[in-house]
């Protein structure tokens, strides 16, 4: 009865996530020709101030800094704040070095990326507040490519196309196609008004909806995607512009990524539980498609590994005498489906992506490769978060 | 409230279906091969039982033993890996083909009777374990005592033969043998003749064997 049992567990997990690849295969298809819809020139130029939020970041801090004042944006309309969260390195004193150039310093206890951030905008009086991290490089056009869209009273935020500043080896191929492909879903999600993260590398906010919703969440260790299910919870439309293009540095070892992604999963976890009263009809796509799969997703990776576990050990007996013809005799419909889903998925990847980025091609193998390395990466980062998580251990950014 | 796209999602859910069914056909279908196939094998191990049992009739002298007994070994690898074949799929895929089942049961009674015989006219030493179990009636502790025999028989020595053996599963043939040795319990062990009702461990288990062999 066990192994009928968990037979119906893989079929409800296969069924949802089928329908959730479909879903948004469908969705890119319904809008296919709108993926790269730029808006034209915006009418106006708001004043703009950049909170540049930075803990320890003097390697990176002045790469980022120039890169702003570089912006094609009109210097008076344009004011960059660098908030230093008590580092213990020369962030200080670099910020401190682009003083001249009239970026602004708040110096201030070390209290996380959320609070630095409420602290920023508690000073800011422009009509649009935009976030950067203090790694990532933005496009010199990126903001005057963003600003149209709230000409439009009904949105509250904009995200920009974070993509990954490559180191050349594995995990950082791996991470630069992960944040093409973000980007690409979340371009989908846009048409849906199903946003669910102002990427931290580069978005921009009405500044009077940001401060209306209470701001970011100090204990929130995703307070990107926070803020953002906070913007959808109280109506405002979370836009993407496709053409704004930001790049950000990525963990360069293992271990690194290892301890962002961990840190992305909790905080991901504990958004999502936040948020849970998004789902329902109500929320529209959003409470009826998008949230309910967050949390599924995370319940889904837990159990996974321990049909997985459980199937292991159940074959394992038989393995020294079936050998191959083990692997032969397991292939049943959940393998069907799953084959007819990664190859729908693969093509819809590969042609859908090298359609929308015209000036990055995408190899076969290299799509083919992430389709099956990037899941096995997040099952593993989700079973040290989740053990993090059962023993409550401590957060930080 | 916010926009729901019936459309979207009443598509996404047709393909979904699509994919499952088409599954669902084609994993079924390759299912259904795979069960033929084994009911194929266990037709042409049959022939091959039937064969060795009338040259065993025909002339049952010590002279025709390297025969007899190289092809009874042959018979029982096939047969022992056929039933782990069918025991894997029934384990980890949930396939249970009661007919295929049955007619392996009559398959490995024959292959089991062979071996006796022979070793009877080859003056063979070697220990007979059968443990008899229901499918219907005993599931964990039937499940368990496979696991111990299992691991006797993938680490233990070659003079051992293992045979498991369906009560439930409605082969008359079977049903005799158990009627025989008065099988009233799951799982029961015979171990050369002497019967070990319920649970026996594989400590207990090589014990009996040893001293049987010493």
């Amino acid at each position: 009865m066990a192994i009928q049992q968990l037979q119906y567990a893989e079929y409800a997990i296969a069924f949802v996530t089928i329908f959730t690849f479909v879903f948004l295969i469908v969705a890119y298809l319904n809008n296919r020709g709108r993926m790269k819809e730029a808006l034209g020139k915006p009418k106006r130029l708001p004043e703009v101030t950049v909170l540049v939020p930075a803990y320890n970041e003097e390697e990176y801090l002045a790469g980022t800094l120039k890169s702003l004042l570089a912006l094609d944006y009109p210097k008076s309309k344009l004011k960059i704040v660098v908030i230093n969260d008590g580092s213990t390195d020369g962030t200080g004193n670099v910020a401190a070095g682009f003083a001249r150039f009239g970026v602004g310093i708040i110096s201030k206890k070390n209290s996380g990326k959320a609070d630095s951030l409420n602290v920023g905008l508690g000073k800011v009086r422009t009509e649009l507040v935009a976030t950067m991290d203090a790694d990532s490089y933005v496009a010199p056009d990126a903001l005057a490519k963003i600003v149209g869209h709230f000409e439009d009273r009904r949105v509250g935020a904009v995200a920009s196309c974070v993509l990954a500043k490559s180191s050349g080896n594995f995990l950082g191929e791996i991470q630069r196609l992960e944040y093409m492909f973000t980007i690409f879903t979340r371009r989908i999600l846009d048409f849906l008004n199903c946003v669910t993260v102002t990427p931290g590398p580069f978005s921009v906010f009405r500044t009077r909806a940001l401060k209306k919703i209470g701001g970011y969440d100090p204990k929130s260790l995703v307070e990107d995607q926070e803020v953002a299910l906070n913007m959808q919870q109280h109506g405002w439309k979370i836009r993407t512009a496709p053409e704004a293009m930001v790049y950000s540095e990525t963990p360069k070892t293992f271990q690194e990524l290892m301890g962002q992604r961990v840190r992305w999963q909790r905080g991901g976890l504990y958004n999502a539980l936040k948020y849970r009263f998004l789902i329902g009809l109500k929320w529209g796509d959003l409470g009826v498609v998008i949230m309910p799969n967050t949390l599924l997703g995370y319940l889904f990776l837990t159990i996974v590994p321990i049909i997985v576990l459980i199937s292991i050990m159940t074959s394992s007996i038989y393995a020294s005498y079936l050998g191959w013809e083990g692997v032969r005799l397991s292939i049943g419909p959940l393998h069907i489906m799953a084959a007819l889903m990664l190859l729908a998925g693969f093509a819809w990847l590969y042609y859908g992506m090298n359609e929308f980025y015209e000036n990055e091609r995408l190899s076969f193998p290299t799509v083919a490769v992430f389709i099956i390395a990037y899941p096995i990466l997040l099952f593993i980062f989700w079973l040290f978060a989740a053990y993090m998580e059962v023993t409550k251990q401590a957060k930080s950014w | 409230m916010r926009k729901i796209s019936f459309n979207l999602i009443a598509a996404s859910f047709f393909i979904t279906a699509l994919i499952f069914i088409a599954g669902i056909f084609v994993g079924k279908a390759l299912d259904k091969g795979t069960v033929d196939e084994f009911g194929q094998s266990v037709l042409s191990l049959t022939d091959r039982v039937s064969a060795s049992t009338a040259i065993m009739l025909l002339d049952s002298t010590p002279d025709m033993c390297p025969l007899l007994e190289s092809e009874q070994e042959q018979i029982e690898n096939d047969v022992n890996l056929l039933g782990y074949k069918i025991s894997f799929l029934e384990d980890t895929r949930n396939i249970a083909d009661e007919k295929l089942k049955g007619k392996y049961m009559n398959l490995q009674l024959n292959s089991y009777l062979l071996s006796n015989k022979v070793k009877q006219i080859c003056s063979q030493n070697f220990t007979s374990v059968v443990m008899f179990y229901s499918s219907k009636q005993c599931t964990k502790e039937c499940k368990e005592q496979e696991t111990e025999l299992f691991e006797i028989k993938k680490s233990g020595p070659h003079w051992v033969k293992i045979y498991s053996f369906d009560a439930g599963i409605g082969s008359a043939s079977v049903q005799v043998l158990a009627n025989k040795y008065r099988i009233e319990k799951y799982p029961t062990i015979l171990i050369e003749d002497k019967k070990y009702e319920g649970l026996v461990g594989r400590e207990k288990l090589e014990k009996i064997i040893g001293e049987l062999q010493s």
